[in-house]
C-alpha cells in the first residue's frame, strides 16, 4: 500500500515508473466510455451519497475524468512535474463538497474498474502498483486541497439584488457576496444556481470589486444554466460562486494605449477592465469596440457612451453585424470595426466574447501587426473550465 | 487532448506576466476598489472566514448494496424526466427493470451471507465430533476432517465471494446502462429546447429585418429623420409582440428545465 512498497514489489521491473499500470492503462482505456461509465456505477453502488456530489448529466463527466486520469497517468513516474495541475484540480474540487475520503472511495473504484477490464491479466503485483499510483495521486490531490482550505472558502454565497432582463435573451445581475471576495477585473468565477446542481459555469465580473462585495453579471441565454440566470432567477434567489479564475487583465506598465473588443457578454470583463483603467492615476487612450447581432446584444450601450462624455481619453464604437441599425452601430463585426479605423500600433488589445468571435477577431489583430504578447483574450467556452488561452 | 477535453492549461503553458502559481491573476496584490468618490481609506483584506467544514454527505462504505428503493435516487434524483416529450414509460420501465435485478441480487446476497454464517458454523462445531475417536493411532483422521471443512469453507465463501462479485458486477453495468439512458435522454431534451429556441431567434430575425427592409423602401429622400423614427417604432412594436411570444415560449422551456433541475430537491 506504500508509494515505496512498489519499489520493493517482485514485479518491479522499474515498479517506480508505474510501467505496468501504465500499459494496463493503455490497454484498458480500448474499452472508451464503457471504462469511466463502470468506474462511476461502482463507487455509485459502493458509496450512495457521492452520487449527489454530481450533476444529472454524466456523460461531458466522464470524458474530463478520463482525460484527467489518463493525464495522471502518462505522468506517472514523476507526479511531482504535474503537481501544479493537481493540485489546481483539487482547489477547484473543494466547491463541489469533494473531500480526502472521496477521493479514497474514487481510487478503489479505480482498482476494481481497472481489475474488471483487465481479465486474466490481472494479478497481485498490477494491483499493487495501481494501489500506491493512487494513494500518491491522492496524496497530492488532499494536500492541495488542504492547502488551498487555509487560503480562501470552498464557495462562497451571493443574493440576487438585482435582476434587469435587457433583452430577449441577456440579463445583468446583481450579487451581494456574503462575505469579501478578492478578483481581478477581467476575472471570472464560477456559478452554481439551485436549479442545476453541481453544474457550474463561469460567469465574468463587470466591475472592480467593491467595499460592499457587490459584484455584476451579464449573462446571455444559451444553454442550461445560462437561461436559468437569464429567465428564471430572480431578485433574492441565491447563488453559489466559486474561486476567480482568469488571465484577461489590466496590465498597467506596458506604456501602451488599450484597445477593447467585446462580443455580446464579452463585455462584461470588458468593463471591468475599463473601470479599473479609470482609477489609474494616469490613464492610458482607451478605444472600445462592442459589437453584438443586433441592437438588443449592446445591452449596455447607454452607460458606455455616459463614460464617454466623461472620461476624455474614452472612445467607444458599437457594431452591429445581422441586423442592423445606423443610428447606433456601423455595420459588420467588431473586428472588421476595428480594422476599419486601425492604426494600432501603440496598442494592446484585449478581446473577449464566444470562441468564434474571439479567433475571428484575433486573426484580424495578426492581420494588423499585433503580436501575441500585445493581446490578453477569454473565450466563452462552453467547457466550464477556462480553456487554453494565451496572454501577455 | 482536445480543448475540451482539457480541464486547465496543462503545466508548463506560458502563462501570464502577473499570474502566481495558480495561472491566475494574484488577487491578492489587489485592495477592493472603492466606488468612484468613497474615501480610498483602509480597507485592509481579511482573511475570509472559513465555510463551517462541510460534512461529507458520506454513505455507508461498509460494502451494503444499493437497495432497490434508494436507486431512483441515485441515479434520476434530480431528474423527473417526464415532462415535455420525454419518454417516461421508458425510462421508468428500464429502472423497473434495473430494481427487480437489485431485489433479486439483494435477496441472493442475503442468501449467500447466511449461507456463509451456516458454513462457518458447522466449521465450528464440526472438529468436536471428529475428535473424540482419539483411541485411534493415525493422528490423520482429525487433520483431515479439519482439512476438509476447512476447504469446503474456503471454496464455499470463495464461490460466495466470487457471486457476490459477479453480483455486483452485474449491478454495475446495469447502472451504467441506466445513467447512458439518463444521459440521452437529457441530451435529447436539450437538444430539443436548444433547436426551439434557435427556431425561434431564426424567425424574429426575420421579422426585424424584413421590417426594416420595409421601412427602406418607404424611406423618402427628404424625410430620413421621420422614417427612422417610423421604423423604430415599428421595430418596436414587433419587438414587443416577438417578446411576449418568445417570453411565452421560453417559460414552458423553463418550466421544463425547472421541473427537471429542481424537481427532486430531496
Ligand atoms: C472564463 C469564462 C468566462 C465566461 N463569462 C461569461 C459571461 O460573463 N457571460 C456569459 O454570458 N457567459 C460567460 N461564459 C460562458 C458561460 O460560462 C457558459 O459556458 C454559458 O453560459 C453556457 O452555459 P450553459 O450551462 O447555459 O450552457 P450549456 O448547457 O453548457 O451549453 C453550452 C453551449 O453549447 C451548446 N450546446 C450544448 N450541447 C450542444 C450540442 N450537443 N450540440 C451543439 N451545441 C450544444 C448550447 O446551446 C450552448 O450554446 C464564460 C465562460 C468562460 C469559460
Ligand atoms: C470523488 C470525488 C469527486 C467529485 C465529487 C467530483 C465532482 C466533480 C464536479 C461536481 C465537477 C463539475 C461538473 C460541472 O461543473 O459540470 C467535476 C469536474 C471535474 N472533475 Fe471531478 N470529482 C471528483 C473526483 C475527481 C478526480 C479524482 C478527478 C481526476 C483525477 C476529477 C477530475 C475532474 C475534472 C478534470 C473536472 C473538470 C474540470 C473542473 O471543473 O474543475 N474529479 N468534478
Amino acid at each position: 500500500m506504500s508509494a515505496t512498497s512498489a519499489i520493493l514489489s517482485p514485479h518491479g521491473a522499474g515498479a517506480p515508473a508505474f510501467t505496468q499500470v501504465k500499459a494496463n492503462f493503455e490497454l484498458v482505456a480500448k474499452y472508451g466510455d464503457n471504462v469511466p461509465l463502470y468506474l462511476f456505477s461502482d463507487m455509485f453502488l459502493r458509496v450512495p451519497a457521492l452520487r449527489e456530489l454530481f450533476p444529472v448529466h454524466m456523460s461531458r463527466q466522464r470524458e474530463r475524468l478520463m482525460a484527467a486520469l489518463s493525464f495522471a497517468v502518462e505522468h506517472a513516474h514523476n507526479l511531482p512535474e504535474i503537481t501544479p495541475y493537481l493540485h489546481q484540480l483539487a482547489r477547484s474540487h473543494r466547491k463541489f463538497g469533494t473531500e480526502g475520503e472521496h477521493y479514497e472511495q474514487w481510487s478503489a473504484s479505480v482498482v476494481n474498474t481497472m481489475q474488471r477490464f483487465s481479465g486474466n491479466m490481472w494479478d497481485e503485483g498490477l494491483e499493487e502498483e495501481w494501489r500506491d499510483f493512487l494513494s500518491l495521486l491522492t496524496r497530492t490531490l488532499s494536500e492541495g486541497a488542504r492547502q488551498d482550505a487555509s487560503l480562501r472558502p470552498a464557495y462562497w454565497t451571493a443574493e440576487v439584488i438585482s435582476h434587469e432582463r435587457r433583452s430577449v435573451d441577456v440579463a445583468v445581475l446583481r450579487l451581494l457576496v456574503d462575505r469579501p471576495f478578492k478578483y481581478v477585473p477581467g476575472q471570472s468565477a464560477p456559478v452554481e444556481v439551485r436549479q442545476w446542481p453541481n453544474m457550474w459555469r463561469y460567469y465574468s465580473m463587470a466591475n472592480v470589486p467593491r467595499r460592499d462585495n457587490t459584484v455584476e453579471l451579464h449573462v446571455k441565454a444559451a444553454g442550461a444554466v445560462s437561461r436559468t440566470l437569464v429567465c428564471d432567477v430572480r431578485e433574492g434567489e441565491v447563488v453559489k460562486l466559486g474561486a476567480p479564475v482568469g488571465t484577461l487583465t489590466l496590465n498597467p506598465n506596458t506604456g501602451r494605449n488599450i484597445l477593447l473588443i467585446a462580443g455580446g457578454t464579452g463585455f462584461a470583463p470588458i468593463k471591468a477592465v475599463l473601470e479599473h483603467v479609470t482609477k489609474l492615476p494616469v490613464p492610458p487612450w482607451v478605444s472600445v469596440f462592442t459589437g453584438a447581432r443586433e441592437r438588443g446584444g449592446l445591452y449596455d450601450l447607454d452607460v458606455l457612451r455616459d463614460w464617454e462624455q466623461k472620461y476624455p481619453w474614452l472612445t467607444v464604437r458599437a457594431a452591429l453585424s445581422e441586423l442592423e441599425d445606423q443610428s447606433v452601430a456601423t455595420t459588420g463585426t467588431v473586428g472588421e470595426a476595428v480594422s476599419r479605423y486601425g492604426r494600432w500600433e501603440g496598442y494592446d488589445a484585449y478581446v473577449c466574447g464566444p470562441p468564434a468571435m474571439v479567433d475571428g477577431t484575433v486573426a484580424m489583430l495578426h492581420a494588423n501587426g499585433f503580436t501575441d504578447n500585445r493581446i490578453r483574450l477569454e473565450r466563452f467556452a462552453g467547457a466550464a473550465t477556462p480553456s487554453r488561452r494565451f496572454a501577455i | 487532448m482536445t480543448d475540451s477535453m482539457e480541464p486547465f492549461p496543462p503545466p508548463g503553458q506560458p502563462l501570464v506576466a502577473n499570474a502566481n502559481g495558480n495561472g491566475h491573476a494574484a488577487a491578492q496584490d489587489l485592495l477592493p476598489w472603492s466606488d468612484a468618490g468613497e474615501s480610498n481609506a483602509e480597507d485592509v483584506w481579511e482573511e475570509p472566514a472559513w465555510d463551517e467544514p462541510q460534512a461529507a454527505p458520506s454513505g455507508d462504505p461498509s460494502g451494503d448494496r444499493l437497495t432497490p428503493a434508494e436507486l431512483r435516487a441515485v441515479v434520476f434524483r434530480r431528474a423527473p424526466l417526464g415532462k415535455r416529450g420525454l419518454d417516461e414509460h421508458q425510462v421508468n420501465s428500464l429502472l423497473d427493470r434495473v430494481e427487480a435485478e437489485l431485489v433479486r441480487l439483494t435477496q441472493e446476497k442475503r442468501a449467500l451471507e447466511t449461507e456463509v454464517e451456516l458454513l462457518r458454523d458447522s466449521a465450528a462445531r464440526q472438529p468436536e465430533p471428529v475428535a473424540p475417536p482419539r483411541e485411534e493411532p493415525a493422528a490423520r483422521p482429525q487433520e483431515t476432517g479439519l482439512a476438509r471443512v476447512d476447504q469446503a469453507e474456503h471454496a464455499a465463501s470463495r464461490s460466495v465471494a466470487g457471486r457476490v462479485q459477479e453480483a455486483h458486477v452485474y449491478a454495475a453495468s446495469l447502472l451504467s446502462q441506466a445513467q447512458q439512458t439518463a444521459d440521452q435522454y437529457i441530451k435529447d431534451a436539450q437538444r430539443y429546447s436548444r433547436e426551439l429556441i434557435e427556431d425561434a431567434l431564426l424567425k424574429r430575425g426575420t421579422i426585424l429585418s424584413n421590417a426594416a427592409a420595409e421601412g427602406d423602401r418607404t424611406v423618402g429622400v427628404d424625410a430620413v429623420g421621420q422614417e427612422i423614427a417610423r421604423l423604430r417604432t415599428a421595430n418596436q412594436t414587433y419587438r414587443g409582440k416577438l417578446r411576449d411570444y418568445f417570453e411565452l415560449m421560453l417559460m414552458n422551456l423553463d418550466e421544463w428545465e425547472t421541473a427537471e433541475g429542481a424537481g427532486g430537491s430531496t
